[in-house]
């Protein structure tokens, strides 16, 4: 979901750090509250801007599948084990805490995550802490992990070929081969691109 | 227009105990300029002498009075790198976000980077992919968005390593119409003697040498002459 598209919508025009600040407000006062109203009110602020934020839909299924599978087994144990109005306040407090996170991540791109990241993180450089580098390094996660299944798949495809069984150990070697020759490679562009250059970033 | 000059003088670069580059003298001022040669014959270690990305282990590397070592910083503001696999240079997951990466490094203002990103997107066509992950780009629009992240920074010299290397024919020719209209200085690092049709100079590479460097036809003959020789062998 971080990595999805963002598309212009009522939400977008918020600027990352208050929509950060609400969500982390509305995630305190939901896990401490058990007030139903309270929390059926907060589902429905999320469901709103949810939908104000224009999320690509196709992108939230698998998300929101793993979610439901979640919330059903968490309704489910307290049943099991308490009583329906438990499993109520539950699942209200779920949806409380998931809705606006997703409102926000459809909303905000991982670059402006990023720069609210940075902008957190910047008491931290006074202890010599290079920010800069730890949001760099983020965004490289976020940029390399599909590719890095994608190339798993490939080389599992490949090993398939030639009549092997597949297996976790004959991935993993040439899949770190692969991934240290790439990083030679993308810190060049990194220095190329002139990220080292600046004395001072955002 | 006086293009940009770079200067090499004694220079030698060593890898693992190995010589992989070796050059007396070496002025580049041309407009469009290409690097041939077989695989391992050293044209990227040239490129990225270029850029300062690779420090020679003797002699100097210039453009016009900058060292590209010592002031690498002022180097890469005027010169570009395409380098040989655009997966590689993608740094930042959205593609907006990749091509804005070095207008921010470079500290230009957050409108002003918003203004140039719309503009080279639409100059390339791809203002479609703004949004798109960068996970989810063919490779020949990783392409268009690794040149329009490089020329988004407006540099005076664009380095390509193998730029048609991972594209297929329709994508290799729209990549040769894009070099022709670019109005910047092109070093060009190829196996594809197609692109070079209308180049200024050729540089041909062997074994960490320059063994010819001419016009296009008598250079390509010189390393046509050298391939046949070394697949004979």
């Amino acid at each position: 979901m971080l990595t999805a598209e963002v598309r212009h919508g009522p939400l977008r025009a918020v600027p990352a750090p208050a929509k950060i600040v609400v969500v982390i407000a509305l995630g305190l006062l939901c896990a401490v509250s058990s007030s139903r109203v309270l929390l059926g009110g907060v589902v429905g602020l999320g469901a709103v801007a949810l939908v104000a934020a224009r999320p690509v839909w196709r992108r939230l299924g698998g998300l929101a599948g793993w979610w439901a599978v979640a919330l059903v087994v968490t309704a489910g144990m307290q049943l099991v084990t308490r009583d329906a109005a438990a499993a109520t306040g539950s699942v209200l407090r779920m949806a409380a805490l998931c809705l606006p996170a997703l409102a926000v991540m459809a909303s905000t791109t991982p670059e402006e995550l990023l720069d609210v990241v940075l902008g957190a993180t910047r008491p931290l450089r006074r202890a010599g802490l290079a920010t800069h580098t730890l949001a760099l390094t983020v965004a490289l996660t976020i940029r390399f992990v599909p590719e890095l299944v994608d190339q798993a798949q490939t080389l599992r495809d490949a090993q398939r070929a030639r009549g092997l069984r597949p297996a976790v150990l004959p991935v993993t070697v040439p899949l770190l081969l692969r991934c240290l020759d790439r990083s030679r490679t993308l810190s060049e562009a990194i220095v190329a691109r002139s990220f080292f250059d600046r004395s001072e970033h955002p | 227009m006086t293009l940009p000059r770079f200067e090499l003088d004694d220079v030698c670069v060593r890898h693992d105990g190995c010589t992989v580059l070796r050059v007396d003298h070496l002025v580049l001022d041309e407009r469009r300029i290409a690097v041939v040669g077989a695989n391992g014959s050293g044209k990227s270690t040239l490129l990225r002498l270029l850029d300062g990305l690779v420090a020679p282990e003797t002699g100097s590397v210039r453009l016009g009075a900058l060292d590209t070592v010592r002031d690498g910083r002022q180097v890469r503001q005027q010169v570009g790198f395409c380098f040989q696999d655009p997966a590689d240079q993608i740094v930042m997951p959205v593609v907006a976000d990749d091509i804005a990466f070095g207008l921010k490094n470079r500290g230009v203002p957050l409108a002003g980077r918003d203004a140039q990103v719309a503009a080279v997107l639409d100059r390339f066509g791809i203002g479609h992919l703004a949004q798109r992950t960068a996970a989810t780009l063919s490779g020949g629009e990783k392409q268009l968005v690794a040149l329009a992240a490089v020329l988004v920074c407006g540099p005076a010299t664009v380095l390509f390593d193998e730029p048609t290397g991972t594209l297929d024919l329709a994508r290799s020719l729209r990549f040769a119409e894009l070099l022709a209209d670019l109005d910047v200085q092109a070093v060009v690092a190829t196996h594809d003697l197609d692109l070079l049709d209308g180049f200024d100079r050729v540089l041909v590479l062997d074994h960490g040498r320059v063994v010819a460097d001419d016009a296009p036809g008598p250079a390509l003959t010189a390393y046509r002459d050298l391939a046949v020789w070394a697949a004979r062998c």
